[in-house]
């Protein structure tokens, strides 16, 4: 019942909120692939690099398993990711030293909200979980 | 006592854990002669730092260094907050290309910085000269080290070859999460660069600062790495927006022939093929596209559609 309490905290409502704003991007423009949306692209991908090095922490494994969700299940699904929520993660990540409980929280919650929202069926980002 | 002590001593090796600076210690134990020469970049100007504002101060060293005339006056409305007293790193970067200067960034290595000084490259960092918890951000810039007396020199603050510690550097560079940059004239190639890294920093160029010499950048990463798939597509686009169609072309052929599964070159090759007026191979190119798939789809149909629609 973890998750429940975790669901109710501000922080956490704040979060879900700014995630239900999260823009779809437009197609890009008819003609060639612009290097700007292959950048993004490679951005995209560097970004699933350093969540998954991130779901490889020790702290961070142990963290999820103590909300009972196996760190693999979550692994499968960062293909899935957008890149602004990847965005939130890595924001996140960058004040995260290692060890630290509190920072660590926001964290965890994050990559929580992720798969509970699509439970909750208000988002898709994990198709059947 | 022996209590005491045996507290003393748990301390003392707490504080020790603290501070160990693995990288300076490894190359303690360099014994390269040639890793051992001293260098120092004699050639980098000085700019004293006002109150503050070793932002500004470091930034036009480097950019000085890398033939911009700039004054460090002329940066600190783009660097400076002065509520904060002090500059970001992002607006650091974005100043870089607002003159045309590729930012790189560099592996958090101490290698890697030596390494580019030792390649004429003097190297943009920060430092927290504080502590974690009550921090105090400075930038300066590399210039030289030695190695055989373990010192860092360093155009810092209102100190001119400022000699410091390999491992203070280390232990005050760690706390700024290894933090560095260099701002090179495209064409410039890092020596430490990673070919991602490199493509990344000059397509950021290239899309803030178009005017910038982005050609020279794609050729000398081209000489680097003949056959990566970023520089090629990415140069191949630089030529098709200038209108030299049969020069991207080319580029997306090369493409194709290293990396026959990267769906965006096909498209391109089926664009450039359209718009020169050969539909019959543009299509065959498009479908191929289309049947390898990917984000970029949607883009795929649409050049189907014109070309099934062109005169």
């Amino acid at each position: 019942m973890k998750i429940r309490k975790l669901l109710r905290t501000p922080a956490t409502c704040s979060l879900i909120a700014s995630m239900l704003f999260v823009s779809i991007q437009a197609p890009a423009m008819a003609d060639v692939v612009g290097t700007k949306e292959l950048t993004m692209q490679t951005e995209l991908q560097l970004q699933r690099n350093d969540v998954r090095d991130l779901l490889a922490r020790e702290d961070v494994r142990s963290g999820l398993l103590g909300y009972g969700v196996n760190p693999a299940d979550i692994d499968k699904r960062i293909d899935n990711l957008t890149s602004s929520e990847m965005l939130q993660i890595q924001n996140q990540l960058a004040v995260l030293p290692a060890g630290a409980d509190g920072v660590l929280g926001v964290v965890l919650t994050l990559i929580l909200i992720f798969v509970l929202l699509d439970l909750l069926g208000a988002t898709d980002v994990f198709p059947r979980i | 006592m022996r209590f005491k002590l045996v507290l003393l001593l748990a301390f003392v090796s707490l504080l020790s854990a603290c501070i160990s600076a693995p990288q300076s210690a490894a190359l303690t134990r360099q014994t390269d002669p040639k890793l051992l020469e001293p260098i120092l970049l004699n050639s980098l100007p000085f700019f004293s730092q006002s109150a503050y504002q070793c932002g500004p101060a470091a930034l036009a060293t480097m950019l000085v260094y890398s033939q911009v005339a700039v004054s460090p006056e002329d940066l600190v409305p783009l660097v400076y907050v002065p509520a904060r007293k002090g500059s970001f790193q992002f607006e650091m970067v974005a100043a870089t290309r607002n003159y045309g200067r590729l930012a790189y960034h560099l592996a958090p290595s101490l290698n890697a910085v030596l390494d580019e000084v030792r390649a004429g490259h003097p190297v943009l960092i920060l430092q927290n000269l504080g502590l974690s918890w009550y921090p105090r951000w400075h930038f300066a810039v590399v210039k030289g080290f030695d190695l055989s007396r373990q010192k860092v020199f360093l155009n810092s603050g209102t100190f001119e070859n400022y000699e410091m510690a390999l491992t203070t550097f280390e232990l005050t560079w760690a706390r700024a999460q290894y933090w560095a940059m260099l701002t090179l004239e495209p064409g410039r190639m890092p020596v430490s660069a990673e070919p991602v890294a490199y493509y990344m920093a000059l397509a950021a160029l290239e899309e803030t600062h178009p005017r910038a010499n982005i050609e020279s950048g794609y050729r000398a990463g081209l000489k680097a790495w003949p056959t990566d798939q970023n520089l090629l597509m990415g140069y191949g686009n630089l030529l098709y927006q200038a209108g030299s169609s049969e020069e991207a072309a080319t580029l997306f052929r090369e493409v194709i022939s290293y990396h026959s599964t990267y769906a965006p070159a096909w498209n391109n090759l089926a664009q450039v093929l359209l718009e020169s007026g050969d539909k019959a191979q543009a299509r065959v190119k498009v479908l191929q596209a289309i049947a390898l798939g990917g984000p970029f789809i949607e883009t795929y149909r649409e050049t189907l559609m014109n070309i099934d629609t062109a005169e």
